[in-house]
């Protein structure tokens, strides 16, 4: 096998970078769930479903050194009146404690109407400390406002209804991506 | 001119670097500044790039996948609006189109008595175009976005933006709606 060694690959009419390591995109993941899903407990802090909370969200980074793009996509659901939704995020190394990061999120719909829905999607970079062939994961915690916390993830009617639809088979996730460094 | 075939390029440290799987390797964008309002409540495609089915990419190889990402600025008139908006690709200008469930999503603006308002939401989506298709080396793999209004608070308003409280098909702020294509390489 041939490899070459360098520290920058540049095309040969202006010496421009064509190839490099730092700051590129070396690899992305996702996690999906797509189901519907009520938790009407209002102040009660739990995991998100399936992969969202499982702790099966992993990504193994290529580099000892890397940063991790993370992003959560939620598509919010609601029945009247009012719907307040927080999104906590973690992540572990392995199969360690999780750590909260500051990755949090929310949404908020508000009508007399049932069934409006709102996609919340927000990245964030995180550094974790980790080691060359660790695994990390990530989750998603739920917790909705005392008053109108009611969660309906992917409760999707498009019509007055309260009915457990999703009518454009959105799914919510994390996405995950490496930066190299 | 010459060119070098190597298995893997390092850098000084021995970190191989390069095209991995994952890697974004090329992106494409697609914008749409111009307002478009909607009072129909039934699917059908956004307007311009957004939705003629004219925005594309091609691929590498056919091992590789796409990741599909859009914004859209919905606005609004008294009370409120909510639309779904849908997904799909094809490979080629002809055949059928295919849903990209994974990268549908929402948006909902609502302020009573009052008008202007709007909302950014987006999305993102990994997909592998091979899988179910017969798309091979150099096709170009199409995009379009659909949209559909909640029953009781129809009417699309993208890119529809002010300040004060007005119907006017102002873009105050030079809003543009976008779709963004990512080829990303896999080894197999």
């Amino acid at each position: 096998m041939s490899t070459v060694i360098a520290n920058a690959v540049l095309r040969p009419a202006d010496d421009k970078v064509i190839l490099r390591k730092s700051g590129c995109i070396v690899q992305s993941a996702q996690y999906e769930y797509s189901s519907v899903y009520e938790d009407l407990n209002n102040n009660n802090l739990i995991d998100m479903p399936g992969d969202l909370g499982n702790g099966n969200a992993t990504i193994t980074p290529y580099f000892g050194d890397s940063k991790i793009l993370f992003t959560g996509l939620i598509h919010c659901g609601h029945q009247t009146t009012w719907r307040t939704n927080f999104f906590r995020t973690f992540y572990r190394i392995n199969s360690g404690s999780w750590t909260q990061f500051y990755g949090g999120f929310g949404s908020n719909l508000y009508s007399g109407t049932n069934s409006m829905s709102q996609t919340i999607k927000c990245s964030y970079l995180v550094s974790p400390s980790y080691s060359a062939g660790n695994s990390i994961g990530f989750k998603i915690q739920h917790i909705g406002h005392a008053n109108g916390g009611h969660l309906h993830l992917n409760q999707i009617n498009l019509s007055n209804s309260t009915a457990n639809n999703n009518v454009i088979n959105a799914h919510s996730k994390i996405y995950l991506q490496e930066v190299a460094q | 001119m010459a060119k070098l075939k190597v298995n893997g390029v390092t850098d000084t440290s021995g970190n191989q670097y390069g095209f991995r799987n994952g890697q974004i390797i090329q992106v494409r964008n697609y914008l749409y500044t111009d307002i478009y309002e909607d009072t129909t409540t039934s699917e059908r495609d956004l307007p311009g790039i957004l939705g003629n089915g004219l925005a594309g990419i091609k691929t590498h190889s056919n091992r590789n996948h796409i990741q599909f990402e859009a914004t859209i600025h919905a606005g609004q008139n008294d009370t409120w609006r909510t639309t779904g908006f849908r997904v799909y690709w094809r490979v080629g200008q002809s055949g059928s189109w295919n849903a990209l469930n994974s990268a549908n999503f929402t948006s909902t603006t609502y302020i009573q008595g009052s008008h202007g308002h709007s909302r950014s939401t987006s999305t993102i989506a990994q997909f592998d175009p091979v899988a179910g298709s017969s798309a091979s080396v150099g096709d170009n793999v199409y995009f379009k976005i659909s949209f559909e209004g909640h029953n009781d608070g129809n009417g699309l308003h993208i890119n529809k933006n002010h300040s004060s409280n007005t119907t006017a098909q102002e873009n105050s702020y030079s809003f543009a709606s976008t779709m963004t294509l990512s080829e990303l390489w896999r080894d197999s």
